[in-house]
């Protein structure tokens, strides 16, 4: 009877013929553990290449993981994928809160929606009830009231919402999925796939509980867990200031793309203190669910109201705009709330507007007579606004680069910052090579499912202000960790090529890890905070009652990278999709790098590198058809061959 | 010197640990509606309250309940549910004024904080320091030290023979 860690069910809910369903989760279990792993084995079973990303049969599944509502700290994360707006390929973003902890105590482990309502409608889960409502009162509000109004209405403010703003119901391809207080599931569109079955949020209550194996143990385990973390210097800062004075030190090492990445430096910039800012306004810091590090900041801003911020804002919306107006900047974070939209790919959108009506390519009678300019108000409001209600422009603007570019003509598309569709993020990648590889093979055509935290570590601690022998300490435990990963001392250089496959192969690994154990990376060796895999198997085999060892999850991790690859090409894909915009192959500009280059060849070098080493074909870096049966996805294999995308097995059959 | 548990809810971030620590320990599962302690919240203000029983000196439950299943101990302060003696009547739910006391439908009893008997579970778990466990009679200087601390900004910029003339 009964399950360790998993709840054991997944629910699915087709919203076309309200069919509602159930299914043990102990078939995906083994090979897939959780998380993003299961939610990848889902969208490659349901949704083929036939199938456009707002069709109503496009799929779209909510994973917890195994780890997701326990003692584990940092367990609180939803991963969530279907095929993307945004790349036309496997879409996914992963998001905090305190949603997926109850999805669990309500006895499920996913969540799995398919077709499209009539009206909009929310589904409640309130343990082994599950309804499909009426949300046309719901339709136009935005995020915060949405999940107000869904918690009066059913009576419980202990029900968790996940739910899209009005970007996603008008089917904006940047639109997030939002839950709790500003926690967003950003990239790659996943809130116009909401948007687009007319589903306007998912609300849960559960009163189940997680059972676990060996109790005693599994808490003994997690309070070692605890007090390694608070030792940390990553905790201290995370805890106390949250990524915001990240942000003053990018600025310092020119780390943060101007002008839609034709610049890296900004005078105006040296005079904005993110930390004075959060020193002056925070009220108090918050976090997730069984979370200690409490890293997002709730300001109370006279005349500016309540935000909730964390991670990105500040590079998007001060520098990447050129903004140094801390009003402005509140006010644009509160609208990409709102209404549910991607801020990193709307600082993209907006630079790459502002580029095109510098260059002439749109003018003042596309834009209805908004002169675009960087920093401006009257440019960055209104254009935000445009994006949001498809107005205009915005219309336009509020589909896939691509289309959008294709539309516009001109020579539009020669200044799209993005990968595969996707939208940079705002990072200098260019002098960080193994950033750069990230960015171009990594799963969701973006750079934070495999970017190496390192080589930008060791840039990083030159902004801290040490002396020269704590900065060489420093220094010398990077290259010794680069050292262990990779082989090669080197690996830890920005600039250096070497190794570097493999310090994306291993970053990409963990990241895959806490990904399917439903952790947040954060909390994990992603920022060098000694709880390892081998910790997570540990704590994973004291709550199973079954031995896990760290090598079964990287295998697991690279079997789930090699299926959702397996899904890009089957989506299409190919190794020339796997590339970064022409302007980040020039010499750099300005600032701390200036003159330093990309090099094409050795680029291309780097990504044969990542290809073998990940068992994938050198030149078109397609899973081979061994790789797929060695990590036990002979059906993925057969599937593949089967539409003649693994031609080279079966050449080698026929021969 | 009885301890109790104290509360900053200036330090809360409604991370909810305390009531999976709490079950864990309790019920053997992690289970938010099992817990004996329990967080409520109002994101929307950033505002967050862990409530657990307050372990009256003359509890209200241990004068209701019917089968003498609710003792106070004297040394410790620590007011406990006896198991085995309560028949699941759910008086005492109905006699404490702040809701402290949960009902367990899966055991069908009443249950409540018992202080893990001297080594709190949730305090163990605390991150932020929001739940500790104290001598009574120092548990809030914190507040105490608070005030003074406004107060010392106020003052800071007045002398103090100036501040004697004020008081004459």
């Amino acid at each position: 009877m009964g399950h360790y860690l998993i709840a054991g069910k997944i629910l699915r809910v087709d919203l076309t013929n309200q069919k509602i369903s159930e299914e043990p989760t102990n078939a995906y279990f083994e090979q897939f553990i959780g998380g993003r792993g299961i939610n990848a084995k889902i969208i490659y079973d349901g949704v083929t290449p036939e199938l456009k990303p707002l069709d109503p049969d496009n799929i779209i599944t909510f994973g917890a993981g195994p780890l997701t509502g326990t003692e584990f700290p940092g367990s609180s994360r939803t991963d969530i994928m279907a095929k993307s707006p945004v790349t036309n390929l496997l879409g996914n973003s992963n998001v905090g809160g305190h949603w997926s902890p109850e999805v669990k105590f309500a006895g499920y482990d996913h969540i799995v929606i398919q077709g499209k309502a009539e009206k909009p409608v929310y589904i409640s889960i309130n343990n082994k009830n599950v309804d499909i409502r009426d949300a046309g009162n719901l339709w136009g509000k935005d995020t915060w009231e949405t999940q107000s109004l869904i918690k009066a209405e059913l009576g419980d403010l202990d029900t968790q919402v996940m739910c899209i703003g009005p970007a996603g119901e008008k089917l904006v391809c940047y639109a997030t999925i939002q839950t709790c207080m500003g926690d967003a599931a950003g990239r790659t569109g996943m809130g116009a796939v909401m948007g687009s079955k007319n589903l306007k949020a998912i609300a849960v209550r559960g009163t189940g509980g997680i059972k676990i194996a060996d109790p005693n143990k599994y808490s003994e385990l997690c309070k070692e867990v605890y007090n390694l973390l608070k030792e940390h210097p990553s905790y201290q800062e995370l805890s106390q200031v949250g990524a915001t004075r990240l942000t003053d030190l990018f600025g310092k090492i020119n780390y943060i793309p101007l002008e839609n990445f034709q610049k890296y430096t900004w005078d105006e910039g040296k005079e904005i203190s993110c930390e004075d800012f959060l020193k002056k306004y925070l009220y108090k810091k918050v976090g997730c669910f069984g979370c200690p590090m409490r890293c997002k900041e709730f300001y109370k801003v006279p005349d500016g109201g309540d935000v909730v911020l964390s991670c990105n804002f500040y590079s998007d919306f001060i520098w990447r705009l050129k903004n140094s107006d801390m009003k402005l900047f509140l006010e644009i974070a509160s609208l990409c709330q709102n209404n549910g939209i991607d801020q990193i790919s709307v600082a993209g959108i907006i630079s790459w507007a502002i580029e095109m009506f510098e260059k002439g390519v749109i003018t003042e009678k596309d834009t209805e007579g908004i002169p675009l300019k960087w920093g401006s108000r009257e440019t960055i409001i209104p254009m935000l606004k445009k994006i949001i209600n498809r107005e205009g422009i915005g219309d336009i603007l509020g589909q896939d680069v691509k289309t959008a570019a294709n539309q516009i003509g001109k020579g539009a598309d020669k200044y799209i910052m993005h990968t595969k569709g996707n939208p940079l993020y705002g990072s200098n990648i260019a002098p960080f090579r193994g950033s750069a590889l990230a960015t171009a093979v990594g799963s969701r055509g973006d750079l934070m499912r495999s970017i190496p935290l390192l080589e930008l570590n060791r840039v990083l601690i030159s902004a801290y202000g040490f002396d020269e022998a704590t900065l060489k300490m420093y220094e010398e435990y990077y290259d010794d960790l680069a050292e262990k990963i990779t082989g090669k001392r080197k690996a830890a250089i920005s600039t250096e090529y070497e190794g570097k496959s493999a310090l994306v192969g291993y970053y990409e690994d963990i990241i895959t890890i806490n990904d399917m154990l439903g952790n947040c990376k954060w909390i994990s060796s992603y920022l060098d905070i000694p709880i390892t895999p081998e910790m997570q198997a540990n704590i994973l085999s004291a709550g199973l009652g079954i031995s896990i060892e760290a090598d079964e999850l990287f295998k697991a991790a690279k079997r789930i990278r090699c299926l959702e690859r397996a899904f890009d090409v089957r989506e299409g894909l190919t190794q020339f999709d796997d590339t970064l915009p022409d302007r980040l192959f020039e010499p750099l500009p300005d600032g701390k790098f200036k003159g330093e280059r990309l090099d094409r060849s050795k680029f291309e070098k780097m990504k044969e590198e990542f290809y073998t080493l990940r068992g994938w074909d050198t030149k078109t870096g397609i899973p081979t058809g061994q790789t797929l049966e060695k990590l036990g996805l002979k059906e993925i294999a057969e599937d593949l061959s089967n539409r003649g995308i693994l031609s080279s097995t079966k050449k080698k059959s026929k021969r | 010197m009885s301890k109790i548990l104290t509360i900053n809810v200036e330090k809360c971030t409604g991370c909810r640990t305390c009531e999976i620590a709490c079950s864990l320990k309790h019920a053997g599962e992690f289970n938010p509606a099992r817990s004996r302690i329990h967080n409520i919240s109002s994101p929307e203000e950033g505002f967050y309250l862990p409530v657990a029983c307050l372990q009256c000196s003359e509890p209200f439950c241990v004068q209701i309940c019917p089968n003498g299943a609710i003792t106070r101990d004297e040394i410790t302060g620590i007011v406990k549910i006896l198991e085995k003696r309560c028949v699941g009547c759910k008086m005492c739910l109905l006699a404490c004024p702040f809701g402290s006391i949960t009902f367990d439908s899966k055991e069908e009893k009443a249950i409540k904080c018992d202080l893990c008997d001297g080594e709190p579970e949730c305090v163990a778990f605390c991150a932020t320091g929001a739940l500790e466990f104290k001598e009574a009679e120092i548990a809030v200087k914190f507040k105490k030290r608070a005030l003074s601390d406004r107060l010392k900004e106020i003052y800071k910029g007045i002398s103090f023979k100036e501040d004697l003339e004020l008081v004459r």
